[in-house]
């Protein structure tokens, strides 16, 4: 989070102007604020719920599989990815441990060659979830051909 | 520009599809307008997301060295000031590193150290993990701002986060990625990570993928064909892409969906290193038009305003200018000049062109010192005085050599060591209050070795030439503490100062103490310091914090050491000093609780004293009047105590010391006769000083070895010993009041076994004497002087009592004995003094002694023909007479019987008594008779008459006086042939 400089005062002949103001969220840093947190708090019992986000989905000839891709807004190294594709009535599904990095949690590409996999349009969704944290992203759709 | 990205898009897919992939991406969210009108901003109008930076770039770890981050970052933080509370700025930051193993990531270790700055943490890391320094420094600006950060921006929360490295944008950070070094090392570890591993993160080069706006998702997203790694590294770090108003406002915000990480990313690259917009203007740029092009190469800077002219980097090398004009620096000068901070480096900017030397280099000048760059001694600059120094001794091409480094400085004293031709080394020593001056060789070894300018601190002049020409030396001073290092050939180079120095000095430097042979260190026992010096002798010089510093050499040197250093003799308490009024030296010594001295003179050589005995001497008068040890202190035969010996004007003494005793000194003529006495073997220790005696005229010293004994002195009398019973009878007499001075020492008596003192009190004379048998006993005046012509000891021998009052109270009496032999000394103040011996005394005893005969008035003496001898004696007004001869033995005989032997003739006439004068029966008369048969018969009433031998037979044959005839009354007279003598009762003749 502590991630974007805005320089409020800059213009292109001052490049090296020094930034007036760090760009932390963090916490500890109640002095920069330029982007806040969005997520609610996580009530009694309940995991905090995380944004996922796809980065890229689609499908692979070569291979025969729907691939995707995708993050959650949260460093947690307990975490996994699902993606789920559903068409017709039809679920296919396959986990992936994620991987923490400097400030998301990485699902890493995750690969569906499955038999059920038949020619269409399917709903695919990425979810994540771990001790701590879950959340589901928005509908995308990868076409079999 | 969007067609451009619908596009790309378009083409991308054609040509993923061709690789047969196929990636439908549905893309639900509005992609920002990218031709909007911008903000003034960086080169914002080439932003292509897909493309942040190229791989080449971003995995170059070689790209800047240590000096150029370092320099780079004094660029950009030129005008930066440290936070209120003390927050350095990053051109200033240092902290530990700790190492780090080399792996897949991160292919070269990385060496921690204990202070490393910002500038060597990013280089390090940049080449220990492949990564960009160039793109660290960006991540670091646009993380945190820390790179253009001052004053109050900067907080310890920045460095601790200051590449983001496990801060997500909904979350707090973790804290095991915290610090500096770790952000810094962390995220060039990941990005390595990202590209080993391209799959399993969330972006993907060579194909298209949906970045989002901003955090909140809600700002949605839109394709992006990433075009390479480092790119979707970037996004892997920080998903998010600038909206339109993001780019539109060049380095300023946007709306409530920018963000704002990777557009800051490629606007600071652009700006700082990728885009070099950099120009020439004025002069510099006169001298670039004019062939400068060529030499250094394109500008990689623009002209900065700093220290009163201007400096400008360019690809291979730097220009200054400044009222001495443009001047280059290049090759090997100017990359250490880099390495020095270039202008905002303590040589300011350069003021001279290089120049080569002789001595094998090249040297230039600039602001405040010159660089000097030796073939083998590499880049050094010289500063200020010191810099000056080194140009009047000459630089490089003089004996000095080639500087080394750059000064070290502490506390405003600074220093540069220099290479000399010879392979030694010298430095520089530089400080306001003494200016610069150089040592060199050993003195410049014993100068570091004592903790440079931390410890002798830096040099009053240069090292010089030493009085007598046989060594060097420098003198230093250190917050007002002065110091010198002495070098010789035998001695080396050693060091010591402050209440040393004084003293080294004062005592006439090398021509005095000498050269020091050690640098000054902490005594034994760790309550002072020391240097030991050599001269025309060895010495040493102490210091402890209650007696301050002293010095002493030769003789007292070695006596000190063998007496055990300042575990034994202690520390001095003054220098070695002359001897007042008298050839000598002397050292004063204290233990803290034991004083002592160590006197040296031509005659007595070097010796110490201490303690009680010290002290007695120093009571005594010491030097004065007991003069130098002779001897050094040392244990009395006995073990019991101990002595020294002094001697002055060749007058001997000693100080004798014994724990019950205490330290006396015993002197002059005592000490005469108590060293030919035995000394402590004799009369052994000294219990008091030689003290006045009562009446004054003399002196008395006590002593106790085998008995008591003492010593007493008078002018007229001399000095005399005795002891024992002799000292008994002395105080028994009154002392010198009684017996009085004596004229003698106790000695034995020839020809008899016992000894002998005498004695002198005004003008009588007493002896003393003692034998087993008899004990001690004094006789003086008369009696003596009768005991003396009776021949003394061989006379009547031995007194038995002392001299005593008769028992009639009319004289005085001492008895005698000799082999048996009794013998008496009457005296009464009309008689004198006489001795009476042997039966003469016992006939005298028998008469009833001075209640019977009475006082002698003679001296036993021989009778007239030598057959005998007698003594005359008298008691109220009658006279005695005592006479012995071998056959009659000794009878007495006195008043009328001795008036009538006496005018008989005596001896001669009628011979010596054969019995004491006895009474005749109940008469009164008394009768004696003597050796011709005669006898001396008186009475009072009768008369006394010698009755002839014939005559007596008969009146004896008719009773005697007791008989018909009764006493005589008349002498006998002769007719013819017969004797008549007339008796009471008749005549008595008988034939002759």
């Amino acid at each position: 989070m502590p991630t974007d400089v805005p320089e409020p005062s800059a213009s292109s002949t001052a490049p090296s102007t020094p930034v007036n103001e760090g760009a932390s969220q963090d916490p500890d840093d109640p002095a920069a604020a330029t982007d806040p947190p969005t997520e609610p708090a996580p009530g009694p019992g309940a995991t905090a719920p995380v944004t996922v986000t796809f980065s890229y989905w689609g499908y692979d000839a070569k291979s025969t599989s729907a691939i995707a891709n995708g993050y959650a807004d949260v460093v947690d190294a307990q975490g996994t990815c699902t993606l789920t594709l559903e068409r017709n009535g039809v679920t296919v599904a396959v986990d992936r441990a994620a991987l923490a990095d400097a400030r998301t949690t990485s699902c890493g590409e995750l690969s569906i060659n499955d038999p059920q996999l038949t020619s269409g349009t399917w709903d695919a969704k990425l979810s994540f979830s771990s001790p701590i944290h879950s959340g589901v992203s928005t509908l995308v759709e990868i076409v079999v051909p | 520009m969007t067609s451009r990205l619908r596009s790309d898009f378009l083409r991308v897919v054609a040509s993923l599809s061709a690789a047969a992939l196929t990636l439908g991406i549905a893309v639900a969210v509005t992609v920002a307008p990218l031709g909007a009108p911008r903000a003034a901003a960086a080169n914002l109008a080439a932003f292509d997301p897909g493309n942040l930076v190229s791989d080449a770039v971003f995995f170059n770890g070689t790209d800047m060295s240590e000096a150029d981050v370092q320099l780079f970052l004094n660029t950009k933080g030129a005008a930066c000031k440290p936070s209120s509370s003390g927050i350095p700025c990053l051109k200033s930051y240092s902290q530990a590193t700790q190492d780090r193993a080399a792996d897949a990531r991160c292919t070269r270790p990385y060496v921690g150290a204990p202070a490393e700055a910002a500038a060597t943490i990013i280089a390090k890391v940049a080449q220990a993990c492949g990564i960009s320094a160039r793109a660290l420094l960006v991540m670091i600006q646009k993380e945190q701002g820390l790179v253009l950060g001052t004053g109050e921006t900067l907080t310890a929360r920045r460095y601790q986060i200051a590449m983001g490295f496990g801060c997500p944008d909904t979350a707090a950070c973790d804290a095991q990625y915290y610090g500096f070094f770790n952000q810094v090392y962390r995220a060039a570890w990941q990005f390595k990570n990202y590209a080993l591993n391209p799959t399993s993160y969330n972006h993907r080069a060579g194909a298209w993928n949906n970045v989002r706006f901003h955090p909140n998702a809600a700002c949605g997203s839109s394709p992006v064909y990433i075009a390479n790694q480092a790119t979707a590294g970037l996004y892997n770090y920080t998903p998010y892409q600038p909206n339109g108003a993001a780019l539109a406002a060049g380095y300023g915000s946007g709306d409530g969906c920018s963000s704002y990480g990777n557009r800051n990313f490629y606007s600071y690259f652009q700006d700082w290193f990728a885009a070099p917009a950099y120009e020439t203007v004025g002069t510099i740029a006169t001298w670039y038009r004019a062939g400068g092009a060529e030499l250094l190469g394109p500008p990689t800077g623009n002209q900065v305003a700093v220290n009163g002219g201007y400096q400008q980097t360019f690809t291979r090398g730097i220009v200054s200018l400044t009222s001495s004009g443009v001047v280059t620096t290049i090759g090997g000068v100017n990359a250490g000049y880099v390495g020095t901070g270039a202008a905002w480096g303590p040589l300011g900017l350069a003021t001279g062109a290089e120049r080569w030397t002789a001595a094998g280099g090249w040297t230039q000048d600039f602001q405040n010192g010159t660089v000097y760059y030796g073939l083998s001694t590499g880049f050094s600059a010289a500063l200020g005085s010191i810099n000056t120094q080194y140009k009047q001794l000459g630089g490089p091409a003089s004996s000095v050599g080639w500087a080394l480094g750059m000064q070290r400085c502490t506390a405003g004293t600074c220093y540069q060591d220099f290479l000399r031709p010879s392979g030694a080394y010298a430095s520089i020593i530089s400080s306001d209050s003494t200016g610069a001056h150089i040592i060199t060789n050993a003195i410049r070894s014993r100068w570091v070795a004592s903790g440079t300018t931390s410890g002798l601190g830096a040099p009053f002049a240069d090292e010089a030439v030493a009085a007598d020409g046989k060594g060097s030396f420098a003198r230093f001073t250190n917050n007002q503490r002065e110091g010198i290092i002495l070098w010789s050939a035998s001695t080396g180079a050693q060091a010591f100062g402050g209440l040393f120095l004084d003293l080294w000095t004062v005592g006439g430097g090398v021509a005095g103490l000498g050269y020091p042979t050690m640098t000054e260190a902490a005594t034994a026992d760790g309550k002072g310091s020391y240097v030991e010096f050599r001269g025309t002798r060895d010495a040493i010089a102490l210091w402890s914090a209650p007696t301050g510093a002293h010095a002493f050499g030769g003789g007292f040197y070695s006596y000190w050491k063998a007496a055990g250093g300042v575990r034994g003799l202690g520390y001095p308490t003054i220098t070695e000093s002359a001897t007042p009024g008298v050839t000598g030296s002397y050292v004063d010594f204290t233990t803290g609780t034991r004083q002592a001295s160590v006197y040296w003179s031509p005659t007595t050589g070097t010796h110490g004293l201490g303690g009680p005995v010290r002290d007695a001497w120093l009571a005594a008068g010491g030097l004065n009047t007991l003069g130098f040890p002779s001897t050094t202190e040392a244990a009395t035969p006995d073990g019991r105590g101990a002595f020294v010996n002094f001697v002055r004007d060749k007058s001997l003494s000693s100080v004798v010391w014994s724990p019950t005793t205490g330290a006396r000194a015993i002197t002059g003529s005592v000490h005469t006769l108590w060293a030919a006495g035995g000394g402590l073997s004799g009369l052994g220790y000294p219990t008091s000083e030689a003290i006045a005696t009562a009446d004054g005229a003399g002196t008395i010293t006590t002593f106790n070895g085998a008995r008591d004994a003492v010593v007493v002195s008078s002018p007229t009398t001399g000095t005399h010993a005795f002891g024992g019973t002799f000292l008994d009878v002395w105080n028994r007499s009154g002392g010198v009041a009684g017996l009085g001075y004596p004229l003698t020492t106790e000695a034995a008596v020839p020809g008899a076994t016992g000894s002998i003192v005498e004695f002198r009190n005004g003008g009588r004379t007493a002896s003393a004497l003692w034998s087993p048998s008899t004990g001690t006993h004094a006789l003086g005046g008369p009696v003596r002087d009768a005991w003396l012509r009776t021949g003394g000891v061989t006379g009547l021998g031995f007194p038995t009592s002392t001299e005593a009052v008769t028992v009639d109270g009319g004289g005085a009496f001492v008895d005698f004995v000799r082999n048996g032999r009794t013998g008496t000394v009457l005296w009464s103040a009309s008689t004198g003094a006489h001795s009476v011996g042997g039966p003469v005394r016992e006939s005298w005893v028998r008469s009833g002694g001075v209640t019977g005969l009475g006082y002698p008035t003679t001296d036993e003496t021989a009778t007239a023909g030598g057959t005998g001898s007698f003594a005359t004696f008298t008691r109220g007004g009658v006279e005695g007479i005592v006479l012995w001869s071998a056959p009659t033995g000794a009878h007495h005989f006195s008043g009328r019987s001795y008036t009538t032997w006496k005018a008989a003739g005596g001896v001669t006439a009628i011979g010596f008594p054969t019995a004491d004068e006895a009474p005749v029966g109940t008469t009164g008369a008394t009768r004696v008779p003597f050796t011709n048969g005669s006898w001396i018969v008186q009475s009072a009433a009768s008369g006394s008459f010698v009755v002839p031998a014939q005559v007596q037979l008969a009146w004896t044959a008719r009773g005697g006086a007791t008989g018909s005839l009764g006493l005589p009354v008349s002498v006998a007279t002769e007719t013819g042939t017969t004797i008549s003598q007339t008796f009471q009762g008749g005549v008595v003749t008988v034939a002759k």
